[in-house]
């Protein structure tokens, strides 16, 4: 339009189209300055959920941050690997968090691919886009797949001939010790502390269930990624339970323990089985 | 909470609407009022989803008119009937259902049309327009985008506003970077398709015969003549040239190609060089002011009697450079041809031809004639008049013998008459007489009605000298005297202002101006040394590089929160207040309630707390609450 009007200006030498097509001209000129402003000084973070499964849909953050001092950014689109979330505007010097729905295709350490930013604004003549590597990495735990819980050996477990080697508070008295300080008073046998200089605490080990170490060259499945898949499920589902659970690799062993980090240290030890 | 689609009819209409102004005094009325009803129609429309033409009936519609307007393309005006068909597209649009393509098409078309209006028109009115439709187009553009982004976006107030703050940059420095480009774009000497202008709307300008009695309707018109640059000069100066008319024809006077008198010289007086800005006129005749010496401006051929005739019409607009002597004769160096200056007319009556043997039988020498013709004029106590005319086959005898009353023209005709029947060579010249100096753009107006006859006689030295004998009418001060400006007038001045720079700086901008502006920056930079830098550059520099400065200082220093603002606001009063050298900032709120057992800061900080505390801004609302709070403490 302003090629055409321009053609006319020049041609009939009247002064008011020229105004027109210069006004037109500083429009194009001052919509892409402020297109560009748009998508400057803008940084992108993925805020992945704790676990995250392969095959499995998952939420994914999207943080975006706008540096700039004083202009809002409008109508930013952030596409993550095909999928994207619109963020109609945010203020100078705030942050705005939307969610995508992503599901990661495979188990493993991986760099997050970049999250690409794009939009109309002001006009919706061009799309300006702008590629922003995170430079986030996570790991993707394997897929869990669904395996019949072996029969796991319990020798002695019902008529409470047992050892457990984990102190606890519930269990019975396992061995005398030297008062560290920190027990409960109730713990301290007073008896035998009458006969000694020491004061004697009575220790307790844990009512629990019997580890179990999952080989994984035993573990159900037709290949390596399914029997790691039935790895996954059996620790997790296991240590759900409460039971001591030990991974044995070809190189590693790890021995069986419960809790949050050892849970941790087995799957991110499956996601990365064989990847290094 | 605002729908965006809304906004964006909203936007649509008024875009109709601003491109239909200018266009108003050439358009149909039929389809004048169809363009109204429509802008109205389609906002009810989309309102209300409902529309009168379906995309078949639209597109049926838009062809039919666009052949009916294409029809009655002449060579003569191309820009109306596109205009009308551009209409048509408009109405069409603005009446069937929306999709985002038909807003831009709307806003597109309404830029066009605008685009049109200055083929026909090229008043002030046009920039007030192109503004307006700057900022409604950049909006609606911007809201488009918002609406294509997500078409069922419905925007809070406040995100409004500030989307709004942000779009409002495009159309403001727009029309910033519009003066730029308008200075720095191609232009050429001979554009190729003049003939679209049909913008000239020329005058007929002035009268090309003198024919006493009947008298021409524009000369009473207060319409504009022209505008001419220069300081003020004393009344007797002002006689604008325009042309001579040598020959009686009847009882009219006409003009004929005068003979070559060989060369002549404009000798006396001072000169003088000023601009003149006729408006766009028929006739071919230059205006300059009375002797010229030299004129420059459209390509011209001067004849032996100081007429100027350009080669092409003058129906566009143009500025003229001439140099003149007010004061001077016209002295010629050949052979004045007396002969063809003594042709009397036809029809003059007994008592005009007695009356010139009686001068003449008293006065054998020709000044000696001149001023008893002077004398007699004076004596008659003839009255400058408009109305109440001398009539009749002989108006010359009727005007000195009966009426007694008329303007320039019988007086001119009369004097020219009897000065040849004295044997003295006369002829008439057209022009303008005076005009309203407008102190603001230093410039003369002359309005059409300041259209002046007046004559020249040649004295026996060879010299044309003017004789203006309407200044002998008994009323000549009131009537052709400078006249006291009215309020009116003063505003009417003030507006014109406006029109003058308009036309200055825009409409007659051209080829050589472009080039003029080029060399002159680059002169004054290869002059730029700091001792020749006038106090005016220095300080237009200073102001340029303090809002420099503080742009930089406002971008180091990030604006303040609404709270961080109140809170140091709180602070800063209680120290006034109590009269306390600081307020430390580690003090909480509570306790500096408590402190200074103040209520009021007590209530600010339960307000303040209540947002901040949990996480939250403060509401506008509780901001008007905290400053309240402020003032009272």
């Amino acid at each position: 339009m302003t090629l055409l009007l321009g053609f006319a200006a020049v041609n009939t030498g009247n002064n008011l189209l020229y105004l027109l097509v210069s006004a037109l001209l500083g429009f194009m000129a001052v919509s892409g300055v402020l297109g560009k402003w748009n998508l400057s000084r803008l940084e992108a973070r993925l805020d992945p959920a704790d676990e995250i499964f392969a095959e499995h849909p998952t939420l994914l953050g999207i943080r975006l941050i706008n540096r700039k001092s004083r202009l809002p950014t409008f109508l930013m689109e952030a596409a993550f690997e095909g999928r994207s979330v619109l963020f109609p505007h945010v203020d100078p010097r705030r942050d705005q968090r939307r969610n995508l729905v992503y599901t990661f295709p495979r188990r493993g350490r991986q760099v997050l691919p970049p999250v690409i930013l794009r939009s109309r604004f002001p006009i919706n003549f061009f799309i300006r886009h702008q590629v922003l590597a995170t430079g986030q990495s996570l790991t993707v735990l394997p897929k869990p797949r669904r395996c019949m819980l072996p029969d796991l050996p319990d020798p002695g477990g019902r008529q409470g001939l047992r050892q457990s080697w984990l102190k606890g508070q519930d269990g019975d008295i396992s061995r005398i010790g030297n008062y560290q300080g920190g027990e409960p008073l109730k713990h301290i046998h007073w008896k035998l502390s009458a006969r000694h200089d020491t004061l004697k605490v009575k220790e307790f080990s844990a009512a629990t269930q019997p580890p179990v170490v999952l080989d994984l060259a035993q573990m159900p499945g037709q290949n390596l990624e399914q029997r790691i898949s039935a790895a996954v499920y059996l620790a997790t589902r296991l240590l759900k339970a409460g039971r001591p659970v030990g991974l044995q690799t070809e190189e590693t062993l790890f021995p069986p323990a419960v809790g949050r980090l050892h849970r941790q240290r087995l799957l991110e030890a499956l996601a990365t089985y064989g990847q290094n | 909470m605002v729908r965006i689609e809304a906004l964006l009819s909203l936007l649509a209409g008024m875009v109709a609407l601003i491109a239909i102004i200018p266009v108003i005094p050439y358009l149909d009325r039929a389809l004048l009022g169809v363009a109204l009803a429509a802008i109205v129609g389609g906002l009810w429309c989309d309102r209300r989803r409902r529309y009168p033409l379906n995309r078949l009936a639209a597109t049926l519609v838009a062809g039919a008119g666009i052949l009916f307007y294409a029809t009655r393309i002449t060579t003569a005006d191309v820009a109306t009937p596109v205009v009308h068909a551009l209409l048509v597209l408009l109405v069409v649009r603005l009446l069937s259902p929306k999709q985002p393509r038909d807003y831009l098409q709307i806003f597109v078309l309404g830029l066009f049309v605008l685009a049109g209006s200055s083929l026909l028109n090229l008043s002030i009115g046009f920039v007030f327009a192109l503004f307006l439709l700057v900022f409604a187009v950049t909006i609606g553009l911007v809201l488009l985008t918002v609406h294509v982004t997500d078409p069922k976006m419905i925007m809070s107030r406040p995100d409004l506003a500030k989307l709004l703050r942000v779009a409002l940059i495009l159309p403001v420095v727009s029309l910033l970077l519009m003066i730029m480009f308008f200075t720095v774009l191609p232009r050429t000497r001979h554009p190729l398709w003049n003939f679209l202008n049909t913008a000239g709307q020329a005058s007929a300008g002035l009268s090309e015969e003198v024919q006493p009695g009947a008298f021409a309707q524009l000369s009473a018109s207060g319409q504009l003549a022209f505008r001419a640059e220069t300081e003020t000069l004393p009344p007797e100066h002002l006689y604008w040239r325009v042309l001579v008319l040598n020959q009686p024809q009847g009882s009219h006077w006409v003009r004929t190609e005068p003979p070559a008198e060989g060369p002549v010289r404009v000798e006396g007086g001072e000169p003088l060089t000023l601009t003149i800005y006729p408006e766009p006129r028929k006739n071919r005749q230059l205006i300059t002011l009375d002797r010229p010496i030299r004129v420059s401006g459209p390509r011209h051929q001067e004849t032996p009697d100081q007429v100027f005739m350009a080669r092409r019409p003058l129906d566009h607009r143009y500025s003229l450079q001439v140099t003149a002597r007010p004061d001077a004769n016209l002295a010629v160096l050949g052979d004045p041809h007396r002969a063809f200056y003594l042709v009397p007319p036809a029809t003059v009556s007994q008592r005009v031809r007695d009356l010139a043997t009686q001068i003449a039988s008293n006065n054998p020498e020709t000044n000696a004639r001149l001023q008893a013709l002077a004398e007699f004029f004076r004596n008659r106590q003839l009255v400058y008049a408009q109305n109440d005319l001398p009539e009749g086959p002989d108006p010359v005898d009727s005007f000195l013998f009966e009426k007694r009353r008329g303007y320039c023209e019988f007086f001119a005709s009369s004097y020219a008459t009897l000065a040849r029947l004295l044997g003295i060579p006369a002829r008439l010249v057209g022009g303008y007489l005076g005009g309203d100096y407008n102190g603001l753009g230093g410039y003369y107006l002359v309005t059409e009605n300041a259209a002046h006859v007046w004559v020249e006689v040649l004295t026996d030295d060879n010299r044309w000298r003017r004789v203006d004998p309407s200044q002998w009418a008994s009323n000549a001060a009131a009537a052709l005297g400078e006249r006291q400006p009215t309020l009116l007038t003063r505003v009417q001045r003030l507006a014109d202002t406006f029109n003058y720079y308009w036309i200055q700086a825009v409409v007659i901008f051209d080829f050589e101006r472009q080039i003029r502006i080029f060399t002159n920056t680059g002169d004054h930079l290869r002059d730029l040394r700091p001792g020749r830098i006038s106090p005016l550059t220095w300080s237009i520099l200073g102001v340029t590089i303090l809002i420099a400065v503080l742009l930089v200082f406002l971008r180091k220093r990030p604006r303040r929160s609404p709270e961080a603002r109140l809170i140091a606001g709180l602070r800063r009063k209680l120290r006034r207040r109590y009269n306390v050298e600081t307020v430390p900032e580690t003090i909480g709120l509570n306790e500096l309630a408590d402190r200074f057992d103040s209520e009021a800061c007590r209530e600010f900080a339960r307000i303040y707390q209540a947002a901040v505390f949990r996480d939250r801004r403060l509401t506008t609302e509780e901001i008007r609450i905290l400053k309240g709070l402020l003032r009272k403490v």
